[in-house]
């Protein structure tokens, strides 16, 4: 499986992030690689309970999780399971998708910017 | 259905509108809810200071932003009380929710909202206010003793780690065996297992085996039947049985005999036992939680445990530290204990002073997070102030501190004072066994004990 290309699930409060990890059941799932989104699936998780919810993520093999607010014991597990947790976000969920993926390719590469995003 | 009157126009709104308007601002600023108003597009237009302090937001991050991003409410996402108002439901009060603060602490809180409306009765937007219900959290948890993950305090890495892991250890449907001095929170530690486990609508189930001699605490548990022995007038469940579908935790295992640890392993081999005076083996279905204050392993190498029961029971192990070596959570256990006392006791404390303070961080605690919390439950019978000072201590406690003397040891002399206070413990306080397996004499074991304050 190619490094660079990770597995990231944000959950969903209409089109927006959900401000509250746990409160929704709906998670946008997508595969990025660099600036570019390779593969993206809505996602209904039958779990409304928050610590079921993060541990099917991971076991879905989700690397990052973008959200709103979270509790601090779920983001303190999901870290030491080794996935990302990028919280405090809110917006537009594809907006915020796009800035963090932007961004983070462009610490890749030393500051410097790639072209546009491409969603697929 | 009963109408409701219409509302008298001229009361509340008119009485406050003729307040200046600094009066006003000053009102809602100083009331403990927190107040958040918001336009009909559901953004921030105010913010309170308790609102602040409840969101973690300032009311300059706030203003502007959607409303549910401030509030972070589980509630915003399944039933936005906005929404409802809008649909000319009946208004949520006081609605039970759950807020995120930007912290990350999860904070218990009840909402209310009120439509905003102009000089023609159009509605402009709404009035939310929350308030924050962790006191009556924290009383409600005391009173169920429902405690969960969220009520083990500690940044100490061995703390943070045992957390990490604890939501895995519960969904398991092994064994724990949870290791760690007196005092340090096992039980609270078992109960978090059960809350987050599939079995937390089950019982959870408490046996202390040290405080029953060895024939009460086999028909405690076991149960007996009618006849079994004088005074056995009737059949008497025992706590396996009432354990069924739920957690049994067995506290100070170590001090069981050979005999209760055959027949403990053979029920949780088979899941079946026969009461005492029975003739019909019963079922049950348990997870057992069992914690000790003495290493197991080396129980094991002495012969006061059962090798086959050890492995049996030490499918999950958890080693708590004693406070002694997380001092760290010092300050956050003090907060703590002040916030459940303040609850309990309907006060107001706010904090201790920087001195005591001092004085907690350099103390040993011998009775651990036990002794911190009665510590702090004496200073709320003397403290009648908003701080707890020197002043608020038992005379026991500082006179015990002093005799102890000022400790200025080398990182050395600490661990070798550790090593005896560990050892001393795994001994239940025999001093020619500590010396033993220190390899020193007694006389040497008593002057150390002596050097490092360790005498009783």
């Amino acid at each position: 499986m190619n490094a660079s290309r990770k597995m990231i699930a944000i959950p969903l409060f209409g089109d927006r992030v959900s401000p509250h990890f746990g409160a929704s059941s709906r998670f946008l799932l997508v595969a990025a690689e660099k600036q570019a989104i390779l593969y993206e699936k809505l996602l209904r998780l039958k779990e409304s309970d928050s610590m079921k919810q993060a541990r099917q993520l991971v076991n879905l093999g989700v690397e990052e999780i973008i959200c709103g607010g979270i509790q601090a014991r779920f983001k303190d597990w999901l870290m030491r399971q080794g996935v990302v947790v990028v919280d405090n976000q809110k917006g537009k969920v594809w907006e915020v998708l796009e800035e963090l993926i932007g961004r983070s390719a462009q610490e890749d590469q030393g500051g410097q910017k790639h072209g546009e995003t491409k969603k697929t | 259905m009963n109408k409701k009157p219409p509302k008298d126009k001229s009361s509340l709104p008119c009485r406050l509108l003729s307040l200046p308007p600094d009066h006003c601002c000053t009102i809602v600023e100083s009331i403990s809810e927190g107040v958040m108003t918001m336009d009909l597009e559901k953004k921030v237009t105010y913010l309170s200071p308790a609102a602040e302090a409840m969101t973690g937001f300032t009311a300059q991050e706030a203003v502007g932003q959607q409303c549910f991003d401030i509030l972070r409410a589980d509630v915003c996402a399944q039933r936005c009380p906005f929404d409802d108002l809008r649909l000319g439901r009946e208004p949520q009060i006081d609605e039970r929710i759950s807020i995120i603060h930007k912290s990350g602490k999860q904070l218990p809180a009840s909402i209310s909202i009120s439509p905003l409306k102009d000089e023609d009765c159009e509605m402009i937007g709404a009035v939310e206010t929350f308030k924050d219900l962790s006191e009556l959290e924290e009383l409600r948890k005391q009173a169920s003793r429902s405690f969960t993950d969220e009520d083990i305090v500690g940044r100490h890495p061995a703390m943070k780690e045992i957390l990490s892991f604890l939501p895995d250890i519960a969904q398991s449907e092994s064994s724990v065996l949870i290791e760690g001095p007196t005092g340090s929170g096992k039980e609270l530690i078992a109960r978090a297992i059960h809350q987050l486990s599939s079995r937390k609508t089950g019982p959870f189930v408490a046996v202390n085996c040290a405080a029953l001699p060895e024939t009460l605490l086999e028909s405690e548990l076991f149960g007996y039947a009618k006849g079994a022995f004088t005074g056995a007038m009737r059949n008497k469940a025992g706590r396996l049985s009432m354990a069924n579908r739920g957690t049994l935790f067995l506290d100070e295992i170590s001090s069981t005999s050979m005999a209760f640890q055959a027949d403990l392993l053979r029920v949780l081999e088979d899941g079946e036992f026969t009461p005492l005076g029975g003739t019909r083996p019963l079922k049950t279905d348990f997870r057992v939680i069992t914690a000790t204050n003495l290493k197991l392993k080396i129980l094991v190498k002495e012969g006061r445990i059962r090798e086959d029961l050890y492995y049996r029971l030490n499918v999950a192990r958890i080693c708590l530290p004693p406070l002694r070596k997380r001092r760290e959570d010092i300050p956050l256990l003090v907060e703590h204990f002040i916030r459940k006392f303040n609850a309990l006791k309907g006060r107001s404390i706010q904090g201790i002073t920087p001195e005591i303070l001092s004085f907690l961080l350099a103390y040993p605690f011998p009775g651990n997070i036990r002794q911190l919390e009665n510590i702090i439950e004496y200073a709320f019978i003397t403290c009648k102030g908003r701080f707890i000072g020197m002043e608020h201590l038992s005379r026991e406690l500082l006179d015990e501190a002093k005799e102890a003397g000022p400790r200025d040891d080398s990182p050395e002399e600490m661990e070798e004072a550790d090593k005896i206070r560990t050892a001393l413990e795994q001994h239940s306080e025999s001093r020619p066994k500590t010396a033993r397996a220190l390899s020193m004499s007694r006389t040497t074991l008593w002057r150390k004990m002596k050097k490092y304050g360790l005498l009783q």
